[in-house]
């Protein structure tokens, strides 16, 4: 590495600097908010300097972890670690940057940055692991502080935002008094939901464990005992990655888990735009990306252990995933295009991009489920897997971008609903600009970023659709397609809500109250100039906030430049850059590309002509598109209620709390706290005769024995009554006694 | 276990006068405590009970754990009687195996931290000291001693000094206490004086212990001299029906007093239950298995029932290690199971572990009842009264001293974590598997839980009564407890400190192979 460091700096910078920051905090607030900023910049040099080091590392990469177990804990320097551990690094950075300001007024920062930096250090433990029991504890890592992160405000009071058209839930488990407990609940749900899948994760590792007799990915790959053979043969081999794929669809948010990402809004925005949407959801598409990376190689090396017992099964070759990689291919799709249209109705900012982020999760998913299918046909599968990798990196950026952005907006609006929001684009020029570069990249308009990585994912559906047999390929294709209709639509509903039309007072009246008291406050404790106006108009956020966000447009803006190294990295190919240009680009215009890059056009027309008459254009007016009644109503409320999936859930969970107090009701409190009460009566009722017992009759006895001594000595006592006739009488009495008795002896009597 | 510095240190020392030293610098620190007075006197017993300590940690490390012969003798012979053909030596005569260092080291623990915590003795301190360190000097004799006389000198000595430190230095009601505990004990001990005696006349006319082993006496002398030490060693265990002198003894004598009594002197009988019973007459205490176990599981169970219905915490203390010791004497009537003929190395192993777990009880015990007793002595200071039902919402007004009441409680009741659970868990493993209805004394931990949380719930977690003044326990005042809390979480977790001193001393016991 660079300057010859040993590699696992980059993991103990971040873990270790994590426990520095509640010291740095001690000193300094300014540096204890800078904290993180500065190591995550520091990991993040050393992550670009690995570029240079992929496949041939420079020093040791392999350190014994538990001898006895065999296992060791190694880095791993191949191109798909690499490019996610520079993501991943350079996107933390931006948003520690982001954050000293944007949470400069909170309190407990202390537990915030904390959380924000082991954060990091987890998401590169899980991306450079070799090992994939470390992986997973990267990946657990990353669980808690998203838990921590997500119900940072748990002590809020005040009762909760109320939108303007609310859904009422007659659950009791959805009814929240403060937003501090609406907070709280939001991060023990996305920790819930994510831990049913990492439940199954565990026990796939394990199962996988038994059969491969490692951990390491690359000692996977080798296939070296011919474990793919052999758990191909015995069916395991399914199953086995399903249980894994399940972990990952609890990380990514997939169908049917996708419930926790929305509520996941609840925290920071920095912590959304980072970990909820750029981060740590793409968790899972890399652990897939990376099992589809290990199956290829080792499905594609015949177990040569030499002299294996199941040597007669070596014909089996990466066929056998097929049907592993279509349950993720459609698991994907249905994401895909279920999640964004959830997003067409959604009236909360952060809520609205959520949804995208789980549908361009799906996209990636389906990216991966695709290229695996066109392998498992023997076609190749890394051009697929590539346009997965290029959206994740495209996502990452557009939509921390868009996060980043929007939390501006919540930051400067005080409220997270678009129908309270209007007319921002002349109090926010600069937001308003940037956020039209990450909804065209999200959309898929030519030349940003998001469009080449998406449209390359349509792309090989299509070819998926033609090449494969099965038409469930063409279903793909089509749940491609619509979701990018979907997207375009709700991208420019956001837009137009939010920035255009008249500027709402509705956000003012609802918390003016306890503004003039914040303000009244701020004003006595004199704090930073910047607060002190936030009430008159709302405005563009300052350089620390401001300067992240320009540095993710621009890479949106250029990122064709850059697809190409990214392309030449993970493929490791060494086409020149104007080759792969090229073809980028005649791809899009020639047959067979340009048939599914005229669909995805139409597509795009027709979610987007709809989106911009009705919210841009017609931003003045007042939107009637949805009747009272009828049958867009009934479809608008069944996707705002998110396709009743959620409520579903906790109607489910409602019953079973509900039988549960059942039994404790009935049951538990009446038999067996009976059972309880009375033997803990019965047992005080024991005692106390065991305690009479002991101290009346065994120490009594003893006791007795003393009493009655004493008292035996005291009745002798009696006889020294000092009167000396007595002595004479007892005297003379003796005498005679003896005298009689000499008498007999002496045989006289 | 390996440090270098310790052992050069040990190379260096003399060690073959380590126990003579150690036994006879209490005696000496006796003698200049007592005109001393005051302030003199507590710095020099702190400073001699912890450098006894230290030489007991050095003690721990020089001992060659790998025979079972003993080490570091020491004979110094006070006197002969001719008699008949031979002479009857008196002798003071010293030697250490695993078992005696682990006490050594405990004894040495458990005088430094009632030393330390007898910070409230504010009468004729001097004397307090004294007669302290002669008690201390009394401790070691016992676990030192391979001679049945110097045995029952030093067994002797610790009565009187802690007679007087009950009778003098206790609370309302002492005298009577200080009383029946010496009656109680030495009646113990006379019996066990005139066996001894016995012994000599029946014997090979030696008082040498490890001569008397080695011998082989007749089964007869064995049986009778094994119910001659269940009258001495029974009594200072106690085991029902001798325990009654504990509860008053306990309850009357000042806190240091308890934690010597508790800590350390109920070990005397549990270690003479080893040593001059399962050591020195094993089939004499082979044919006593049965009933000693069962007398064992029920004093247990009888215990720890009257301990529920106590009020005062002290008392429920006392009781607690009545209940505990109980598992000492199981461990070593299934110990002496293990003597009977043919029994099969499984069974043996199984004997083994219950022993060991006698032993480790008794180190466990010693430690934790020792906290207990400590913290309930200072329940008098901070709340005014040690009668449950009188104290109430000691986590909210007393949150230090709660938190140390609470750790002991747990300890004491065996959680998992603390030294007990592991010597309950040893004795259990063994006893259940040589005598499955043993394994009723189980019901003994139940019902201790119980009665534990019952009075955590009573006097910690309960509201505070307005009108009662409480006030935390000073620092100066947690040190010895908190000190003392050490050994019981290192030992929970790693109980081989102990077990590696005394597993191949009782496998050599028992007559199996290490």
């Amino acid at each position: 590495m660079l300057l010859g460091l040993p590699y696992w700096l980059i993991l103990v910078i971040p873990l270790g600097g994590s426990l520095l920051v509640p010291l740095a905090g001690r000193f300094s607030e300014r540096m204890r908010d800078w904290t993180p900023a500065i190591l995550m910049g520091i990991t993040m040099v050393l992550s670009w300097s690995l570029l240079l080091e992929i496949g041939n590392p420079e020093t040791q990469t392999s350190w014994t972890w538990i001898a006895v177990l065999g296992l060791n804990f190694e880095i791993l320097l191949d191109p798909l670690s690499v490019v996610m551990a520079v993501l991943a690094s350079t996107l933390c950075f931006l948003i520690y940057v982001y954050s000293t300001e944007y949470m400069a007024h909170e309190g407990d920062r202390d537990r915030f940055f904390f959380l924000m930096l082991a954060f990091g250090g987890g998401m590169l433990t899980l991306v450079l692991s070799n090992n994939l029991l470390i992986a997973f504890i990267g990946w657990e890592i990353m669980g808690f502080c998203s838990y921590g992160l997500i119900g940072f405000w748990s002590d809020r009071r005040n009762p909760m935002e109320v939108e303007l058209d609310p859904i009422v839930y007659k659950n009791p488990l959805l009814q929240f008094e403060t937003e501090g407990q609406y907070n709280t609940h939001c991060g023990t749900k996305a920790f819930v939901v994510t831990r049913i899948g990492d439940a199954f994760m565990l026990g796939g590792i394990l199962i996988l464990f038994v059969f491969t007799g490692t951990f390491s990915f690359t000692e996977m790959a080798t296939n070296a005992q011919g474990w793919w053979q052999v758990m191909a043969s015995i069916g395991l081999l399914v199953p086995t990655f399903l249980l894994i794929f399940l972990g990952a669809i609890g990380k990514s948010g997939q169908a049917p888990l996708q419930v926790w990402l929305p509520e996941a809004m609840a925290g920071p925005t920095s912590v959304s735009a980072l970990i909820h949407a750029a981060t740590m959801v793409k968790a899972g598409v890399y652990i897939t990306a990376r099992f589809l990376v290990t199956m290829v190689e080792a499905a594609g090396s015949n177990g040569n252990s030499g002299g294996h017992v199941y040597s007669t099964l070596q014909a089996v070759g990466f066929e056998a995933a097929l049907s592993f990689f279509i349950v993720v291919a459609v698991i994907g799709g249905i994401t895909a295009l279920m999640t964004a249209t959830m997003g067409m109705v959604s009236n909360e900012l952060k809520q609205i991009l959520a949804f995208s982020t789980l549908s361009q999760l799906g996209y990636m998913m389906l990216a991966l489920g695709t290229g695996g299918i066109l392998e498992a046909n023997n076609l190749h599968f890394d051009y697929a897997y590539l346009s997965s990798i290029l959206h994740v990196v495209s996502h990452g950026a557009f939509k921390a971008l868009l996060f980043l952005a929007s939390g501006g907006v919540i930051h400067a609006l005080h409220t997270k609903y678009i129908s309270k929001m209007g007319g921002l684009r002349k109090h926010m020029r600069k937001t308003f600009t940037i956020m039209w570069i990450g909804i065209l990249a999200l959309a898929g308009i030519p030349p940003f970023s998001g469009f080449w990585s998406k449209d390359s994912i349509i792309e090989y559906t299509y070819e998926l659709a033609v090449h494969w047999t099965n038409p469930l390929g063409w279903i793909l294709f089509v749940f491609a397609v619509l979701a990018a209709a979907c997207t375009i639509f709700y991208s420019l509903r956001l837009m137009g809500i939010t920035f255009y039309g008249p500027p709402k007072e509705t956000h003012d009246s609802h918390d003016s109250q306890e503004s003039h008291e914040e303000e009244s406050e701020e004003h006595v404790e004199s704090e930073e100039e910047h607060h002190d106006d936030h009430h008159s108009d709302p405005h563009d956020p300052g350089p620390a906030m401001m300067v992240p966000l320009y540095l993710l447009a621009a890479f949106t803006i250029i990122a064709f430049v850059v697809f190409p190294f990214i392309q030449n990295i993970v493929l490791e190919s060494s086409q020149s850059w104007a080759e792969i240009m090229n073809e980028m680009i005649m791809v899009k215009l020639t047959m067979p590309g340009v048939v599914p890059f005229a669909i995805t056009l139409f597509a795009l027309a027709i979610g987007g002509i709809p989106g911009y008459i009705i919210y841009i254009r017609n931003a003045d007016r007042k939107n009637t598109i949805i009747p009272e009644t009828g049958f867009r109503r009934r479809i608008h409320n069944f996707l705002k209620h998110r396709w009743y999936i959620n409520e579903f859930y906790y109607w489910v969970l409602n019953k079973f709390l509900n039988a549960a107090e059942w039994y404790r009701v009935r049951v538990d409190n009446n038999i067996i706290d009976g059972i309880d009460f009375k033997s803990a009566d019965s047992a005080k009722a024991i005692s106390g005769r065991a305690r009479w017992f002991d101290d009346n009759v065994v120490d009594g006895f003893a006791e007795g024995i003393s009493t009655q001594s004493v008292a035996g000595s005291e009745r002798g006592q009696r006889a020294q009554t000092g009167v000396v006739n007595d002595y004479v009488g007892v005297i003379m009495f003796g005498i005679g006694l003896l005298v009689i008795i000499a008498l007999i002896t002496m045989g006289v009597i | 276990m390996q440090f270098n510095f310790i052992d050069n240190l040990i190379a260096m020392l003399p060690m073959e006068y380590i126990l003579p030293v150690m036994l006879f610098l209490p005696v000496l620190g006796a003698f200049i405590a007592y005109p001393l007075g005051k302030r003199g006197a507590r710095a020099l017993t702190l400073l001699i009970t912890a450098f006894e300590l230290v030489l007991a940690i050095l003690l721990a490390f020089a001992i060659d754990t790998s025979t079972d012969a003993m080490s570091y003798s020491w004979r110094f012979v006070m006197g002969t009687i001719p008699f008949g053909g031979a002479s009857a030596n008196l002798q003071i005569l010293l030697g250490v195996d695993g078992i005696s260092v682990a006490m050594i080291f405990l004894s040495n623990l458990v005088v430094f931290v009632a030393a330390l915590n007898s910070n409230h003795i504010h009468k004729s301190e001097g004397l307090y000291y004294a007669f302290f360190l002669l008690q201390a000097t009394g401790l070691l004799g016992v676990f030192m001693s391979l001679d049945l006389i110097s045995f029952f000198i030093f067994w002797e000595l610790v009565l009187i000094p802690l007679f007087f430190i009950i009778g003098r230095w206790g609370e309302e009601g002492c005298e009577h206490a200080a009383v029946k505990f010496f009656i109680y004990t030495h009646l113990g001990s006379a019996v066990m004086l005139v066996s001894f005696m016995a012994l000599y006349f029946l014997g090979p006319g030696t008082f040498e212990m490890v001569a008397l082993r080695e011998v082989g006496l007749p089964v007869d002398v064995q049986i009778g001299f094994a119910l001659a030490v269940f009258m001495g060693a029974g009594v200072k265990l106690p085991v029902f029906p001798l325990h009654n002198w504990l509860p008053w003894a306990h309850v009357k004598a000042p806190t240091p007093g308890s934690v010597i009594l508790a800590g350390i002197l109920l070990k005397m009988g549990g270690y003479g239950f080893i040593r001059l019973g399962l050591w020195m007459v094993p089939e004499g205490f082979m044919h006593l298995s049965i009933p000693l176990a069962v007398l064992a599981v029920f004093t247990c169970i009888y215990a720890a029932f009257v301990a529920l219905a106590q009020t005062d915490l002290k008392s429920m203390v006392a009781y607690t290690s009545i209940n505990h010791m109980a598992w000492v004497l199981l461990g070593v009537a299934i110990g002496a199971f293990a003597f009977q003929a043919g029994v099969t190395p499984d069974i043996r192993a199984a004997a083994s572990l219950a022993v060991q777990g006698a032993v480790f009880m008794m180190v466990s015990h010693g430690v934790i009842i020792s906290v207990m007793f400590i913290m309930a002595g200072q329940l008098t200071y901070a709340a005014g009264s040690r009668e449950i039902p009188e104290v109430q919402g000691l986590m909210a007004k007393a949150p230090r001293l709660s938190a140390v009441l609470i750790l002991a409680s747990f300890a004491a009741f065996g959680l998992p974590g603390f030294s007990g659970f592991i010597a309950e868990a040893l004795v259990l493993f063994g006893s259940v598997s040589i005598y499955i209805w043993s394994g009723l004394i189980a019901f003994g931990i139940f019902v201790t839980v119980g009665y534990l949380l019952w009075t955590l719930n009573r006097i910690v977690f309960s509201d505070p009564d307005p009108e009662k003044e409480v006030v935390d326990a000073p620092w100066s005042d947690l040190i010895a407890p908190i000190l003392m809390m050490v050994p019981v979480l290192v030992l929970g977790f790693w109980p081989d400190l102990i077990l590696n001193m005394v597993t191949p001393v009782v496998n050599f016991m028992l007559g199996g192979v290490p």
